[in-house]
């Protein structure tokens, strides 16, 4: 490893991981120029240009908030929760590719900042623990509605992640390797899973809707429902504990967009036309901003979905994730493993 | 003085008024009676108290039968006959009635809205009852001066005058002093005093109730509030030992005005200017010249702002120390006070020591005249001295006195009392003062704070005899009391005192000092 | 008692729920490029008709002096109890002014009253409606808060006159 490398990856981790809390920022502000376009609004135009300083006021009112411990809450677990929600999200981000790999001293450079051969595997687990901090800061807070939307978020993710689990691993079939950097360039080679029809159109579906349930996102807000539990598991947080939880479920977002992005839409590919570009450099920059561009599709399909579906009941809710999704999820499955053996695909 | 005495000998006639038959006194005047039968006549010149000129034509009523011939006439100048018949709201008189108005107001100028009459006055009140809001004539209004001083008391507004005599009347017939007339002819004729001269006398207010427009205005009331504001409460003059009848005008607790009520046996329908005008020693401003609350002169010297019940403590042994206590009661004080306080002397009395008491009879003045004022500058000294039995203090005794041993009890001293014998008793202070004033005894060992005579209830005699009540008009400030009540809770303070009782509660006190320890409660 | 239910019997499009979620999101971003409702207030104004009752102020005649003549009978009309005045004698031909006058606006309820029953038309609801402030005290307003030139009253002035046919000059 030379010292080329070193600061090559040094640099390399410092831009990824401050790019999440950048993005996050800039989505709050997004969602609320997005709602208020929809209701024919402004949104936010009164802090900087167009209010793009918004969130840099936002952030400065959380960190004077006063913080408080409601009283019979468990402290340990009540602080340590944001944390645990905020963490897992945003470290999902270590295995994303962002863009092809480039060479550093001649050797090939990948742009994720781990780039390991069990990618999705660790994905899988990070969005395992995600749970917890909801869960936890739920139960923590010694207030029945958080400790409802503590319950219902738990419920929720280990319904959803199934279904999830079942269509990430039709993509890992297909693809042949868990290794994500490996996913995108055999979707360059070949096409995005999204084209495999039918078995790679309908993980995609499942994938799609289980991340908006993993999120806890509309329509599947139900573990902070405002109209049944107030605010849900984040009833009793307040300051920057509370904007901790915001930042994991926008974090949450954010990897969830890159991981459609990657799974489905090709990463950084675009039809061969970017592989085609011989200069390295250039085609990681281009690709970079072709997956910045699916990335942010997929990031404003999340704000515009919540702005026009309304919230699932609890029990449509389980049907849906255990009744309907998870069969066709299984079925999508053993059909994938059939059309592999069978020798249809690939 | 009254002008109906002679009632008893009355004969009733049956007369139809509105073709409804009524028993009428034979021979009374025939608005006194519509008007006692609920009948509205309205009237400008016309009043009771006042001989009878006619000149305003309003109270015109139709005339059917006997009596004045059929037509209309005037219902002030007409006596009660038999058979008489009256239509008071016939389309004849109602018509007549407007027209007269109509005449009335060519003139008057439309002055309502910075008129301190309206509100009560006579020509608003008819005019808006007539209904007619717009003028037929075009031609300019008579301008006249509208800020004639009249003296030092009352201003007078030539344009609203409608010359209906009631001032110049009243000069003539009930003081006999004529001051008034009415100058020149026809429609440029107007009010005027003799060779412009400002008005003298004690009367002079009398013609600012009568005036039944705005034209005459007491100064001291100009501006000062729209009479719809004013809370009426009906109570005694106490100014001289007449007793007239008054209603006092309150507004925000400040007197604003004082007028006479009707009262034939002792001041019919007049008061005197004296009583009407002197009312800043009731409107005191709490703090700067009232007496928030009691004080007592500390060892220092200080005078010490306190609560009734720690006064009381002062004042108890403070009397019973003192074996030779003049206790002088203010002739302001009613009857019931009076008892009050000759049984707290005689309370005192009991205790084996030798206390004086007696009330202040004022010397008479040169105040008096023939008609409402006396000479007595005080309102309750017959009370005093016929109901309650104390007796005289005349201001000689009062002056040779030892201050350290004087007890002032009630409102008034500051008045009544001679400058040279307030000064000497000031500087050293009476033993004990009742009364309002915060200035007047500033070296008094305890001074308590009492009520005026504004603000509570009671019973004065007046000089003629009649016993009559007062109404509390004020609200007195919040920690000082009624004199009566006062004077009761020393009598009970004075009861109870005893220096051993004392000295067993100083020891209990010294005993729960001690009980802070454990070792000492074990 | 019989009930009879009236649930909608959904088709197999509807059960199927994407594409009616589709014709949703057609909807809403449709509504994005519509054109916006939002007023940016304090840089666009509302400009009030002249019917508004706003604040109620005092007309100022040209040559500086009040118009108001301390009649008090906006001070008894008043349902709040709003309005406090004292009167004072003048030098003018119109003998009285007011020494004081306050309007609580924390007691206005802005009924208007006051300017239908004022005889000299010197009480006028004017079209200020921002009344907010930090302070009780700065809600009171005293005269020289009240105190307008009558150019800028002028439009009410004309309105009231023809609303409640005032016949003064």
């Amino acid at each position: 490893m030379t010292t080329a490398f070193l600061i090559a990856t040094i640099i390399k981790v410092l831009v990824l991981f401050h790019m999440v809390p950048i993005m996050v920022s800039l989505l709050t502000l997004a969602e609320r120029k997005v709602s208020a376009w929809i209701q024919f609004r402004y949104g936010p135009n009164r802090v900087g240009p167009w209010g793009l300083f918004q969130p840099i006021a936002d952030g400065l009112k959380f960190f004077f908030k006063e913080e408080l411990v409601p009283e019979g809450a468990n402290p340990f677990l009540f602080r340590i929760a944001p944390a645990l929600a905020a963490g897992p999200a945003m470290m999902t981000v270590a295995v994303i590719p962002f863009t092809f790999p480039i060479l550093i001293d001649g050797q090939p450079f990948s742009m994720a900042i781990a780039d390991i051969n069990i990618g999705v595997l660790f994905f899988i687990a990070m969005s395992g623990l995600g749970v917890y901090g909801i869960l936890l800061g739920g139960w923590g807070s010694n207030n029945k509605w958080s400790l409802l939307g503590g319950l219902r978020a738990s419920a929720q993710m280990i319904s959803y992640e199934l279904s999830m689990m079942m269509s990430v691993i039709t993509v890992v079939m297909l693809t042949g390797t868990m290794n994500l950097g490996e996913i995108f360039s055999f979707q360059g080679e070949h096409t995005w899973i999204l084209f495999f029809f039918p078995v790679g159109t309908i993980a995609f579906v499942i994938f799609l809707i289980a991340a908006f349930a993993e999120t806890n996102r509309l329509p599947f807000d139900l573990a902070e429902c405002e109209t049944e539990l107030v605010g849900g598991f984040h009833t009793e947080y307040s300051s920057m504990k509370f904007a901790l939880f915001f930042m994991g479920e926008y974090s949450a977002m954010f990897t969830m967009s890159c991981l459609l992005a990657t799974f489905f839409l090709g990463g950084p590919t675009f039809f061969g036309l970017i592989e085609s570009i011989d200069s390295l450099w250039l085609r990681a920059l281009i690709g970079f901003l072709v997956f910045a561009a699916k990335v942010g599709l997929f990031l404003f399909f999340y704000i515009w979905v919540r702005w026009t579906l309304p919230r699932f009941r609890w029990d449509q809710l389980m049907h849906l994730g255990w009744k309907i999704l998870l069969p066709i999820s299984i079925l999508n499955l053993m059909a994938t493993g059939i059309l592999i053996a069978t020798g249809v695909l690939s | 003085m009254s002008p109906d005495t002679n009632k008893a000998e009355t004969t009733y006639t049956s007369i139809l008024v509105d073709g409804k038959e009524y028993q009428a006194p034979l021979g009374g005047r025939l608005i006194d009676f519509l008007h006692s039968i609920g009948k509205e006549i309205p009237h400008f010149c016309y009043h009771q108290g006042l001989p009878v000129a006619a000149s305003c034509r309003q109270c015109q009523i139709e005339s059917k039968g006997k009596g004045p011939r059929p037509g209309l006439a005037v219902s002030c100048r007409e006596t009660i006959i038999e058979g008489m018949e009256i239509l008071t709201d016939s389309e004849l008189v109602r018509k007549a009635r407007a027209g007269v108005m109509e005449f009335l107001l060519i003139n008057h100028p439309l002055d309502c809205p910075i008129c301190d009459k309206a509100g009560e006055c006579m020509l608003q009140d008819t005019a808006y009852a007539t209904g007619q809001d717009r003028g037929r004539t075009h031609e300019p209004r008579r301008h006249l001066d509208k800020r004639k001083s009249l003296g030092d008391k009352i201003l007078l507004d030539n344009e609203r005058c409608i010359l209906c005599t009631r001032c110049v009347r009243f000069f003539e017939a009930v003081t006999k002093e004529p001051q008034l007339t009415v100058l020149d002819r026809g429609d440029r004729s107007y009010l005027s005093t003799f060779m412009g001269d400002p008005l003298h006398g004690n009367y002079q207010g009398n013609i600012v109730d009568l005036c039944p427009v705005g034209a005459l205005t007491l100064k001291k009331f100009r501006f000062k509030s729209r009479v719809w504001f004013l809370h009426s409460t009906e109570t005694v003059c106490g100014l001289c030992s007449r007793g007239c009848n008054i209603s006092v005008e309150t507004r925000d607790n400040k007197i604003l005005r004082i007028r006479p009520r009707h009262n034939p046996n002792i001041n019919d329908f007049w008061m005197c200017d004296e009583g009407r005008l002197e009312f800043d020693r009731y409107n005191l401003e709490v703090t700067e010249t009232r007496l928030p609350s009691p004080f007592y002169r500390d060892s220092q010297g200080h005078q010490v702002p306190t609560n009734l019940q720690e006064a009381l403590d002062q004042a108890a042994p403070l009397l019973l120390r003192n074996p030779k206590v003049l206790f002088v009661l203010s002739p302001f004080a009613t009857i019931e006070e009076g008892w009050a306080f000759k049984e707290m002397v005689e309370t005192l009395e009991r205790f084996g020591l030798e206390p004086e008491m007696g009330y202040y009879q004022p010397d008479p003045n040169a105040k008096g005249d023939e008609f409402l004022h006396t000479d007595e500058p005080a309102p309750n000294c017959k009370g005093l001295r016929e109901e309650v039995g104390l007796k005289a203090i005349p201001p000689e005794s009062l002056e040779g006195q030892d201050p350290t041993r004087l007890a002032l009890i009630g409102f008034g001293f500051g008045e009544l009392l001679g400058r040279a014998c307030l000064e000497t008793i000031a500087a050293q202070g009476p033993l004990l003062h009742l009364g309002i004033r915060s200035d007047l005894f500033p070296n008094a060992l305890v001074r308590l704070a009492g009520w005026s005579p504004m603000e509570k209830a009671g019973h004065w005699i007046a000089a003629c005899g009649t016993k009559q009540y007062l109404r509390p008009a004020l609200r007195p400030p919040a920690l000082s009391g009624d004199d009566f009540q006062l004077l009761t809770r020393l009598q009970e303070r004075i009861l109870t005192w005893d220096e051993e009782q004392f000295e067993i509660q100083d020891k209990e006190e010294l005993g729960n000092q001690t009980q802070g320890t454990e070792e000492v409660r074990t | 008692m019989k009930v009879r239910r009236m649930e909608k019997r959904l088709s197999l499009m509807e059960k199927l729920a994407i594409p009616e979620i589709l014709k949703g999101l057609s909807i809403t971003f449709r509504n994005m490029f519509r054109p916006k409702v939002t007023r940016q207030y304090p840089e666009e104004r509302y400009e009030a008709p002249i019917a508004l009752k706003g604040q109620p102020l005092l007309v100022e005649n040209e040559d500086g002096t009040p118009r108001c003549v301390a009649c008090s009978m906006c001070e008894v009309v008043c349902p709040a109890m709003a309005i406090t005045i004292k009167a004072e004698e003048t030098e003018r031909y119109i003998e009285r002014e007011p020494e004081e006058f306050s309007i609580d606006m924390l007691r206005c309820i802005l009924c208007g009253l006051c300017e239908e029953v004022c005889p000299k038309e010197a009480i006028i609801m004017s079209d200020r409606y921002e009344l907010a402030n930090f302070t009780r005290e700065s809600l009171v307003f005293h005269k020289d808060r009240l105190m307008t030139p009558i150019k800028e009253l002028e439009g009410r002035i004309r309105f009231t006159k023809e609303k409640f046919d005032k016949w003064h000059r």
